[in-house]
């Protein structure tokens, strides 16, 4: 073809955007939501695995373990670290790590934020040159200012200077004046404010350390050799590894890339939809220009090209928005990770660049893919003579349902044979695909079945009903799209529903205390507590890492008082466990533990735990009485009761018992003591409340892309029938000749379409069900390795499938306008 | 005459001269060595009558800015080959910042580098003083950064050992010993450093050595141990003066011209004005003779580019006065020392008038 043919097609392309707006604006806008959500999940999931891998603890790249006092009365010093530099375990760096409540003059709400003061000395020599050298420590970082000598000042991530607004300066509880913050962008640091450790000492006013951080990986000669060196108060551990961090948070990451992947999916339904639309616009033109000698081929070349370019504009536009969602999501994803899996996760400072060519490269394929079926139409019409109907889809209805067994069939089979989390969102894909078919067999039966049911004297609706049937065939790709919006968001909204409320009845039955109390160092809140004259009974929760097997599990301390008992939810229990609980023959595992190692009532343990007051492991021989509810425990945790635990175990939980008559002046004596360093009381009511808000949190992402992937649905929907109106011009003109208003006719459209988004809502239902079923039993057993009761609320159900409808349906006016504004006489056109 | 390349206040910002000036001002304003290119305000000062006492003066002065402490060695393997060793140890005081339990306004700096024929070895350290990670005692003496300690085996600065490792790649263990007594250059330890001119001083020093050091040890590779042997030159240096505006370097050679007989020399680079060297001759029989530029002739017989920069390696050195006269050198070509303050430093071998090995250190190229 000659380059001026080439032109004047890309020319008729271009002239005919403007008689096809809303089309165009639908494949852009498609186009732009699939890239920018891909764009979206693959930045926050890349910049959760670069964390990991970089095992990076504030500032210092590579940390596998850290060196800590084994109890809060021997603390970990200079001394110690002086000394063990000195020894020639050199690669130490101190932290001193606190979490203060800070705020601002007159301010009501004080913040609490992690205030950790780090040495630079002590990094490595290149880190440390670059520091001093007032570089990033990474690449793509900011200049990191000297924040480690006098006049000190403190250094956050950029993220957080609307969490800190920097108008005023910030006090700690004991008065003492926070130094400036200087915001920088580095993938270092995560929700923290680091300082000169020794600066934060004469802030906090102590001069204990928290931990030393061991730089880079340790062999078992060079663990044994510095556990051999360390003074008997001090202890080696190690980090969550980037594999552990990775696998832990496996499923989240997966969670968040399915529907990610599925938002890019359900828009390049959009995308085919509306270039159908937009295809069928242009109609006429490629007539003209087939009657001038361009052949199919060169014309397909030519869409072809011209969409490959917008995929393009609009896959770079996508990831740079994604990007924008991407950098403004992270703190809560961020603070979701540490909550619940106990993984620090640092800042992203990717490169727009590293996510915009996977982007552009998906944007382009999925529209070659979405552009296939337009185009094979396309051949369709051109090749006919004369083209009376429009775009219509190929009739082959049986073919539907027996793909629709075979899927469910394929479902049953991967969920019985197989194990593992990837699989589970295969058989998740398996029976939604099944409800497509389902959906696409089924829908012109019931519409059918519809039409026969009503008496053929009122006209308009036996007219309405046997169109419909035509309708639905047509908008198949549509309802799909819908029909996998409404039935995901069933299902992911049935399972959130039974998380949240089988979180918050475990939450009320195990808090049983009325305050708790988390500190590091009590000693001072007990002394100060002693002197008050409140009779509060305290229970200390103490906890001790043991040996199960190659494993490790946590054993916990829990009192036997029936207080306890109650509060104790169990998924499987023996008949009366507590007895052998008490005497010291049985022991409770959590689920995921039961789950994990296979374990079940009845079976033997055997766990090997050290005690800081003993030499020798001490081993616990005991038989599973019990499998208790944990959720949201990543640990595989085994309880004991308290009277097992020495003093020297270590306790960071403190339950405070205190009388309901003596609450306020609990609260009054608890405010006069808040300058207390590292101690922080919750009462149980701020507690559930804190807790409700992190679970909520937790959901937020998920619940933000069900939305983004109904609205999504709606282009899809709002598209589809856009393109069938074309196609039905000539039997609406047909109507309207008969005497049948304009806007009568369509209010018949809108019932039509009302009734198909009401048909497949009603389908989508039951395979929401079946989904959450799924992810609560399936799924989420292999993720965490514990499930919870299925809550079927069937209010919740109709309120989301009524409000779903209810949208749609407003939706639908979109195509039911655009159709009544035609004049007659461009509906008249058809007939000619 | 002082050893210019270990004088930060002097020294580390000029020592930075490779980079350009406003490269030198960014680095040490932001860096951990502020004090280095700012004035030597609130520090003590230099004085002329100041009368050194030992074991006193082994230790630190924490009152001055800067202040070092300098092993050279010129060593002789087990294997055949030569090596040539350095071991440093530089305080540095800020006495404008606030202190703390981790601060106390002294900061160190500790560089070792061991060059064999086919491979070398450096590595860095840094420290805060007040934290227990390093220091300087002298009763007995003790200079340490985390496990690179020189520790003698009393208030003597010698005998003492010295070890440290470089990464886990060689460990040196070393045994020092001497009879003879220290020597102070200069004016009885007060070393002028260039002209004095317009009315004003020339910045000086304290400084003294001790070059007769013999050493024994061993250095540990990972495949095999070598066992060393043969002579080092320690130096002690402090002060809190800066060299005049537009130096850009210098040169210095510790050259061991028989067992009794030892040479210091150095040179102050200007761009504006004439070089200045200054220098020390000790004789057979003891005695330490000061010199100065008229007393020294030297010529650089051959450049080479080491690591981007070209040097001056080969030198020929006369001092007339004391019938010297020498070609010196390089044991190998790249001895650059790759720190936070980069410099060549590197053993050299000479003959002539005299045959034998010593040490030089170049800056600011």
């Amino acid at each position: 073809m000659q380059l001026t043919e080439w032109r004047s097609l890309l020319r008729l392309s271009w002239y005919s955007y403007k008689h096809a707006f809303f089309p165009l604006l639908f494949v852009l806008l498609a186009m732009l939501a699939a890239s920018s959500g891909f764009t979206t999940v693959l930045k926050i999931n890349q910049t959760a695995k670069n964390s990991y891998q970089s095992a990076n603890q504030y500032l210092v790249s590579g940390v596998y373990f850290r060196i800590e006092s084994r109890h809060s009365d021997q603390p970990l010093t200079k001394l110690d670290y002086a000394t063990l530099r000195r020894d020639g375990f050199t690669k130490l760096v101190p932290i001193l790590r606190s979490s203060q409540r800070i705020s601002q003059k007159d301010d009501a709400n004080p913040r609490r934020i992690e205030l950790v003061g780090i040495d630079i000395f002590a990094l490595p020599a290149s880190s440390f040159i670059q520091m001093s050298e007032g570089n990033g420590s990474s690449n793509n970082a900011d200049p990191i200012p000297p924040f480690w000598q006098s006049p000190f000042s403190l250094i956050a991530h950029e993220n957080l200077r609307d969490f800190l607004s920097t108008e005023s300066t910030w006090f700690l509880t004991n008065g003492n004046e926070l130094p400036q913050i200087h915001y920088i962008e580095t993938q270092e640091l995560a929700n923290e404010l680091i300082l000169d450790i020794g600066a934060l000492q004469s802030l906090l006013e102590v001069e204990h350390l928290t931990e030393l951080l061991v730089v880079g990986n340790l062999n078992k000669a060079e663990q044994s050799q510095l556990e051999a060196a360390l003074p008997a108060h001090l202890k080696l551990s190690s980090f969550r590894s980037g594999d552990d961090a990775q696998q832990l948070t496996g499923s989240f990451h997966l969670n968040l890339l399915a529907m990610g992947i599925l938002m890019f999916v359900v828009c390049m339904f959009v995308v085919m939809n509306a270039l159908h639309l937009l295809i069928q616009r242009r109609i006429n033109h490629f007539r003209i220009c087939r009657q001038l000698g361009i052949g199919r081929q060169q014309l397909f070349l030519s869409l072809a090209i011209e969409w490959i370019v917008v995929s393009i504009v609009m896959g770079l536009l996508g990831a740079l928005l994604g990007s924008f969602l991407a950098q403004q999501l992270t703190p809560s994803v961020n603070q979701t990770l540490q909550g619940l899996y106990g993984v620090r996760v640092t800042y992203s400072t990717a490169s727009y660049w590293q996510y915009a060519g996977i982007t552009v490269t998906a944007n382009v394929l999925g529209t070659l893919c979405a552009l296939s079926l337009p185009l094979s139409q396309l051949n369709a019409t051109l090749a006919k003579i004369r083209n009376s109907r429009g775009f219509v889809f190929r009739q082959q209805h049986h073919v539907w349902f027996i793909a629709a067994i075979l899927l469910a069939i394929g479902a049953y089979l991967v969920a019985v044979s197989t194990q593992g989390l990837f699989f589970g969102f295969v058989v998740v894909a398996l029976v939604l695909f099944c409800g497509c078919s389902l959906l696409i067999y089924f829908l012109p039966i019931l519409l059918k079945g519809l039409f026969k049911l009503v008496p053929k004297s009122k006209v308009m609706l036996s007219w309405s009903l046997a169109d419909s049937v035509g309708l639905s065939r047509s908008s198949k790709i549509a309802c799909c799209a819908f029909f996998i919006a409404i039935a995901t968001n069933v299902g992911m909204n049935l399972m959130i529903d039974s998380f949240r409320n089988a979180t918050e009845q475990w939450l009320q039955q195990r808090l049983t205390a009325n305050y708790y109390l988390y500190s590091e160092d009590p000693k001072e809140f007990f002394a100060a507590l002693s002197n008050s004259n409140l009779d509060v009974r305290v229970v200390p929760r103490q906890t001790l890492l043991a040996d199960f097997g190659d494993a490790k599990v946590r054993l916990n301390s829990y009192p036997t008082d029936e207080l306890y008992q109650d509060a104790l939810a169990f998924e499987h229990s023996q008949e009366s466990p507590w007895p052998g609980f008490v005497a010291g023959t049985h022991i409770f595992i959590s689920q995921q533990t039961a789950n994990h190692f296979d374990l079940s009532l009845g079976d033997k343990v055997i766990v090997s735990a050290t005690f800081p007051s003993q030499k020798k492991p001490k081993l616990f021989e005991r038989t599973v009485a019990a499998i208790y509810y944990d959720y949201g425990n990543t640990e595989k945790q085994m309880l004991l009761p308290q009277q097992v635990f020495d003093k020297s175990v270590e306790s960071r939980l403190y339950a405070l018992h205190v009388k309901p008559e003596d609450r306020e002046r609990f609260d009054n004596w608890y405010q006069s003591i808040i300058p207390l360093n590292n101690t922080n009381v919750v009462g149980i009511e701020q507690l559930l409340i804190t807790s409700m808000q992190t679970f909520d949190r937790t959901f937020i992402i998920t619940g933000s892309l069900n939305i983004v992937t109904l609205a999504v649905a709606a282009i899809s929907l709002i598209t589809s029938f856009l393109l069938i109106n074309q196609g039905s011009a000539a039997t609406h003109s047909l109507i309207r000749s008969l005497g049948i208003p304009n806007l009568k006719l369509s209010i018949w459209i809108l019932f039509q379409y009302s009734l198909i988004i009401l048909l497949s809502c009603l389908m989508a239902i039951p395979f929401g069900i079946i989904l959450s079923w799924l992810l609560i039993n399936f799924i989420n057993v292999q993720a965490f390795g514990w499930s919870y009761p299925m809550i079927l609320s069937s209010i919740s159900v109709f309120k989301l499938a009524s409000a779903s409808v209810g949208l749609l349906v407003i939706a639908m006016l979109i195509p039911t306008y655009i159709r009544a504004k035609k004049p007659i006489l461009k509906e008249l056109k058809w007939l000619s | 005459m002082a050893k210019l390349t270990h004088l930060p206040l002097l020294a580390l910002a000029s020592m930075l001269t490779a980079c350009k000036p406003a490269q030198v001002a960014d680095s040490s304003e932001n860096g951990v060595f502020k004090s280095v290119s700012q004035t030597s305000q609130g520090l003590k000062q230099t004085n002329k009558n100041y009368e050194m006492k030992f074991p006193l003066d082994h230790g630190a002065h924490p009152e001055f800015g800067i202040e070092w402490w300098y092993l050279t060695a010129n060593l002789v393997g087990s294997d055949g080959k030569d090596y040539g060793l350095q071991w440093t140890l530089f305080r540095i005081a800020n006495p404008e910042g606030k202190t703390t339990l981790w601060n106390n306004n002294q900061s160190f700096m500790a560089h070792s580098s061991v060059h064999g024929p086919e491979q070398s070895w450096f590595e860095q350290k840094f420290a805060r003083g007040n934290v227990g990670t390093s220091g300087v005692s002298i009763q007995p003496f003790n200079a340490f950064i985390d496990d690179w300690v020189f520790n003698a085996s009393s208030s003597s600065l010698i005998p003492a050992s010295l070890q440290f490792s470089i990464e886990s790649d060689l460990v040196a263990n070393l045994q020092l010993s001497t009879e003879k007594p220290l020597v102070l250059h200069g004016d009885n330890g007060y070393s002028e450093k260039f002209y004095a001119q317009d009315g004003v001083e020339s910045p000086a020093s304290y400084y003294y050595s001790q070059p007769y050091i013999e050493v024994s040890g061993q250095l540990a590779l990972p495949d095999k141990t070598i066992e060393v042997s043969g002579d080092a030159w320690f130096d002690h240096e402090w002060t809190s003066q800066v060299l005049p505006e537009n130096t850009s370097g210098w040169d210095w050679f510790a050259l061991h011209l028989s067992k009794n007989s030892k040479l210091m020399l150095a040179r102050v680079r200007h761009d504006t004005q004439a070089d200045h060297w200054i220098g020390t001759y000790i004789s057979d029989d003891g005695n330490v003779f000061p010199l100065t530029s008229s007393d020294i002739k030297a010529k650089v017989n051959k450049t080479e580019e080491v690591e981007g920069r070209n040097l001056p390696l080969n030198w020929s050195i006369s001092v007339e006065r004391f019938g010297v006269d020498l070609e010196t050198k390089p044991m190998k070509v790249n001895q650059w020392v790759p720190g936070l303050v980069a410099y060549y430093e590197g053993a050299i071998e000479f003959n002539g008038t005299h045959t034998g090995k010593g040490f030089m250190e170049l800056t600011g190229y």
